[in-house]
């Protein structure tokens, strides 16, 4: 890119550049250097029409003897080279360099509200709305939450903090991202995955209930493996059909039936739920595959189908009941979504007074009078 | 001991040199809106032999003898007499006394002073004024001082340190740099399980990077008890102490529970070994020996496990202790 010299830190500034390359800046009438000794010309009616902070600060008299690069005034902004580079790209009518790791595109994000860019910031949301960085896994995940947080970007604060549910959060598995947790970021996704567990908690618990619409959908077993059960009786040649509670059965209630086999699937999660530190919380998008796997188990334990009951509903319904749990599911951590919303208004407001004192300098959402 | 000119030079940022000298006898009270009501009233802070004068940063001025200030800070002594320094060129402050500008508080420099001149000491009343204090204790190099403050701090009751104030201690004490006390609330946080979902409320106030120091630590505990434990199960401690009651073997119930410490040592106390105890007679319909192991036996089995699990927690302790004296010397 254009005003991003040898792609390196150099030791010394090196001179203003237009940016990109195929841009004309040569009449830039403003240089910005980064943290890394990057210069980037560029032009100040840009930067003020694009920030009000750069057209409050550009608007201030300029002391006589302030440094010059040839001979241009030299602002010294506090990201690195690499980010700049993007965000200038956003001011110009170029396409924009997006950064290609989910970490520096939060730095960029963090730079465009520093700078109350707003409209930029809400651009570049778009854009990369349908991109896909490189899921974060393990660790990063926790990192990203981590940034987010205390860059004060409450939506990507938000989808990282939804993340980390696909992860275990134990002290051994988050111990390298704990340095860049806030005191108050860690106390609040600590809550907000004890919110998600117990919204799930009650999602799973009314799953239990399969005899009610809209999952009443599934009928008595016809089992065709011989039962094990004390009480089966014959049906055919050893098959039967039996409203017992063995393991391949159903058991009836007033309004449908409950397959032993689906109730099992929610019971072990809801077991599961209660590690839901230890272990990742159920996810939607995976509720299917478990669902899949606890049907072929019972419908088809050796390969051939033992239980046409369920494979025919499955067949004619089981689309929608799948969809039904995804979106159940969804809601349930959904529900928990606007609980960052009111965190920060807690913060914001200074309802604890501990942690102002612990932290007198720290501050989540930066604005332009705290950076001046 | 020499003056410490590194120390000045660190301190610059710090403390303002007063050029100015104040009339002798200028009252001191505090302006409106400090915290004067924290400041101690004592006709030590005014003395009328004065030949100093302390300012906090809220403006409360303390009078006092210059000799009990030099003994006990190298770092106020050197502070002191580079004012001197600088008084000797200025011929025209014959009738006014040094002051030298601090950035602590009133209430800081009051509870401080206490603990200086030959008066009742005063710690400060709530957790956030005590640290501050050993911090100023530390700054100012005061090392008698700060061991008094620690005694006396040692010697309240509740103690300063306790599980209810641990978090909150560890967080201040690593903010201020005092390692005595970090450690001392790290040993303190040993009693809770130490979980993300247990420690949820205490979590609040203290930054990442100390927690992640603070799990270390908690790492450390349980990797020496693990070891150390194990042979302590394996010598003949608990078989000597303990005898074999339960069915003519050594309890199955005090391995269990050697090894639980080892995993969770907040499960060191006497109550959970009762528990432990308890709970194998219950499961054994109280057809077992263990009901009747002797009162001094089961004492000696407790103090020598004691001193394992508080040997291990020194070991660890003297590690932490060589790892901040390694980084404060590199």
């Amino acid at each position: 890119m254009g005003g991003l010299q040898n792609g390196t830190s150099p030791a010394c500034p090196q001179r203003a550049s237009p940016l990109p390359d195929h841009l004309d800046m040569s009449d830039g009438d403003i240089v910005i250097q980064s943290c890394d000794l990057i210069n980037f010309r560029v032009h100040k009616l840009v930067l003020s029409l694009s920030s009000p902070f750069f057209h409050d600060m550009l608007s201030l008299p300029q002391p006589s003897d302030e440094e010059a690069v040839e001979g241009l005034p030299v602002v010294r902004l506090p990201e690195d080279a690499e980010a700049l580079n993007s965000l200038l790209t956003m001011l110009y009518p170029i396409p924009s360099v997006i950064p290609n790791s989910y970490d520096k595109y939060l730095m960029l994000l963090a730079a465009l509200q520093k700078y109350d860019m707003v409209g930029i910031q809400s651009r570049i949301r778009k854009e990369t709305q349908n991109r896909k960085f490189p899921t974060a896994t393990g660790t990063a995940a926790f990192r990203e939450y981590a940034i987010a947080s205390c860059r004060g970007l409450t939506s990507e604060r938000e989808t990282s903090a939804r993340l980390t549910l696909d992860f275990p959060m134990t002290f051994g598995y988050i111990c390298d991202s704990l340095p860049f947790f806030e005191n108050w970021a860690l106390f609040d996704l600590i809550g907000f995955r004890k919110r998600c567990r117990d919204n799930l908690v009650l999602c799973f618990q009314s799953f239990l209930d399969l005899g009610n619409p809209p999952f009443n959908i599934w009928m008595s077993c016809m089992n065709l493996n011989p039962c094990q059960c004390s009480h089966s009786y014959g049906y055919g040649h050893g098959y039967h059909s039996c409203s017992c509670s063995c393991s391949s059965s159903s058991s009836q209630t007033q309004t449908g039936y409950s397959p032993t086999w689906l109730t099992s699937l929610f019971q072990q999660l809801l077991t599961d739920l209660n590690q839901a530190f230890t272990k990742p919380l159920p996810n939607p998008s995976s509720i299917r595959e478990q669902y899949m796997s606890a049907l072929q188990a019972h419908t088809k334990p050796s390969g051939i189908i033992s239980c046409f009951t369920c494979a025919v509903v499955h067949a004619m319904n089981g689309e929608t009941f799948c969809k039904e749990l995804e979106n159940r599911l969804e809601q349930a951590i959904s529900k928990v979504g606007n609980f960052f919303t009111s965190r920060r208004n807690y913060w914001s407001l200074n309802i604890y007074p501990r942690y102002r004192y612990l932290c007198p300098n720290s501050h989540s959402f930066v604005t332009s009078s705290q950076l001046a | 001991m020499s003056p410490n000119y590194h120390h000045l030079h660190h301190l610059a940022f710090d403390f303002e040199l007063s050029t100015m000298s104040t009339p002798v006898n200028e009252p001191s009270s505090p302006p409106a809106g400090s915290d004067s009501d924290e400041v101690v009233e004592n006709p030590l802070f005014d003395d009328p032999e004065a030949d100093i004068i302390l300012r906090s940063c809220d403006h409360c001025e303390f009078r006092v003898l210059k000799v009990y200030i030099v003994k006990v800070s190298p770092v106020l002594r050197d502070l002191i007499q580079s004012q001197s320094a600088l008084n000797s060129h200025d011929t025209g402050t014959t009738a006014t006394l040094p002051s030298i500008q601090l950035p602590d508080n009133g209430a800081t420099l009051s509870s401080l002073l206490t603990f200086v001149l030959p008066m009742l000491p005063l710690p400060p009343s709530t957790i956030e004024q005590t640290m501050t204090l050993l911090s100023a204790g530390q700054k100012y190099q005061m090392g008698s001082v700060l061991s008094h403050i620690r005694t006396v701090l040692s010697s309240q009751d509740p103690p300063f340190v306790r599980p209810e104030t641990a978090f909150q201690v560890y967080s201040l004490a690593q903010t201020y740099g005092l390692r005595e006390e970090a450690l001392q609330a790290a040993h303190s946080t040993l009693t809770f399980s130490f979980t993300l979902e247990d420690l949820e409320g205490e979590l609040s106030t203290i930054p990442g990077v100390y927690i992640r120091e603070l799990w270390k630590y908690h790492q450390s505990v349980r990797a020496h008890l693990a070891q150390d434990l194990a042979a302590f199960k394996t010598a003949s401690v608990p078989h000597e102490e303990i005898g074999q009651p339960c069915n003519s073997c050594t309890p199955p119930w005090l391995g269990e529970y050697i090894d639980a410490i080892a995993e969770t040592p907040a499960l060191f106390n006497i109550n959970e070994f009762h528990l432990f105890l308890s709970r194998h007679i219950n499961h054994q319909h109280g057809q077992c020996g263990c009901a009747n192991i002797p009162s001094k036996a089961m004492h000696n089995f407790w103090v020598a496990l004691s001193n394992v699990v508080h040997g291990s927690m020194t070991k660890v302790s003297v590690e932490v202790f060589r790892r901040y004296h390694v980084t404060s010397y590199n």
